[in-house]
């Protein structure tokens, strides 16, 4: 039971971390999805205002 | 379906069975240990976790000289790439590490060669991170390009540090070859090999993200200096 616990800890803490990485990897790339959709919106807005004119 | 998208989808899937694979041959291949019982099974991550922190570093010091000769800033994104996922397997190291010494040698922590030049390689490279945050775009290449090819040389450093000095922590490879028994050396193996597929999906992966990022950054500093401009 003991040694369990110190084993169950190593393999928890390391696919947590994995995770974690990851999980940050998928934020970054949901904040640049963000930033596309910024600057395809700034574009379309600029395009529009030129036809205006 | 291009054949990138087949490759990366079987790239994943390689990843993902080795990993189950893994596993089960830790757990139900792989026999317990005599004298460690079942906290010997944490070498099977804690071994190939240590290996990939010192390729991830190997690849930052290549990538690095690379940029300094050809000034390619793919060389650099790479280089920071993989000191990033080195670090996270030096992370894994350093905590496998202490879970594994707590019941063997009855203290979580001590200032042994191997441990001490690990915990400086780790530090060398979270400064590593630090400095690219901390410094001028235009300088970040090669002020992280020095810093990844100078601190390469800890690694060497650590890897020896059981030879060297005088050490408590176990030698896996001696002149007499792996000192485990067969089942353990084929689980190793395939940890070895499931790891390795997770460390190349992990770098190419963030190299990717990395280069979207820059990619953006150049667009939308070309529409803001556009946009200036037309104002004036």
């Amino acid at each position: 039971m003991g040694s369990s616990i110190y084993l169950f800890s190593a393999f928890s803490s390391t696919w947590i971390i994995i995770f974690i990485y990851i999980f940050s990897m998928v934020r970054k790339q949901r904040t640049l999805e963000i930033r596309i959709e910024k600057l395809r919106a700034t574009l379309e807005n600029k395009l529009a205002a030129e036809n205006a004119r | 379906m291009t054949s990138k998208r087949i490759f990366k989808l079987i790239f994943e899937l390689a990843t993902f069975a080795a990993m189950l694979a893994a596993l089960y041959a830790i757990f139900l291949y792989a026999p317990v240990e005599k004298t460690m019982g079942l906290v010997q099974k944490i070498f099977y991550i804690h071994v190939p976790s240590a290996f990939l922190a010192f390729l991830g570093f190997f690849i930052t010091f290549i990538a690095s000289i690379l940029y300094l000769y050809k000034r390619d800033h793919k060389w650099d994104v790479a280089a920071f790439c993989s000191a990033e996922i080195g670090v996270i397997f030096c992370t894994i190291v350093l905590i496998t590490g202490p879970i594994w010494a707590k019941p063997i040698w009855n203290v979580w922590w001590t200032w042994d060669p191997r441990l001490t030049t690990t915990l400086i390689l780790w530090f060398i490279y979270i400064s590593y991170l630090m400095l690219r945050r901390s410094v001028k775009e235009s300088q970040q290449g090669n002020f992280s390009a020095v810093f990844g090819i100078i601190g390469f040389v800890n690694v060497p450093i650590t890897f020896l540090a059981i030879r060297l000095w005088r050490s408590i922590h176990p030698v896996l490879i001696t002149s007499r070859g792996i000192n485990i028994s067969t089942p353990m050396k084929h689980t190793l193996a395939l940890t070895f090999l499931a790891f390795c597929l997770l460390f190349f999906y992990l770098l190419k992966s963030r190299i990717k993200l990395e280069k979207m990022k820059m990619e953006i950054e150049m667009f939308s500093a070309l529409i803001e200096e556009n946009i200036h401009y037309q104002k004036n």
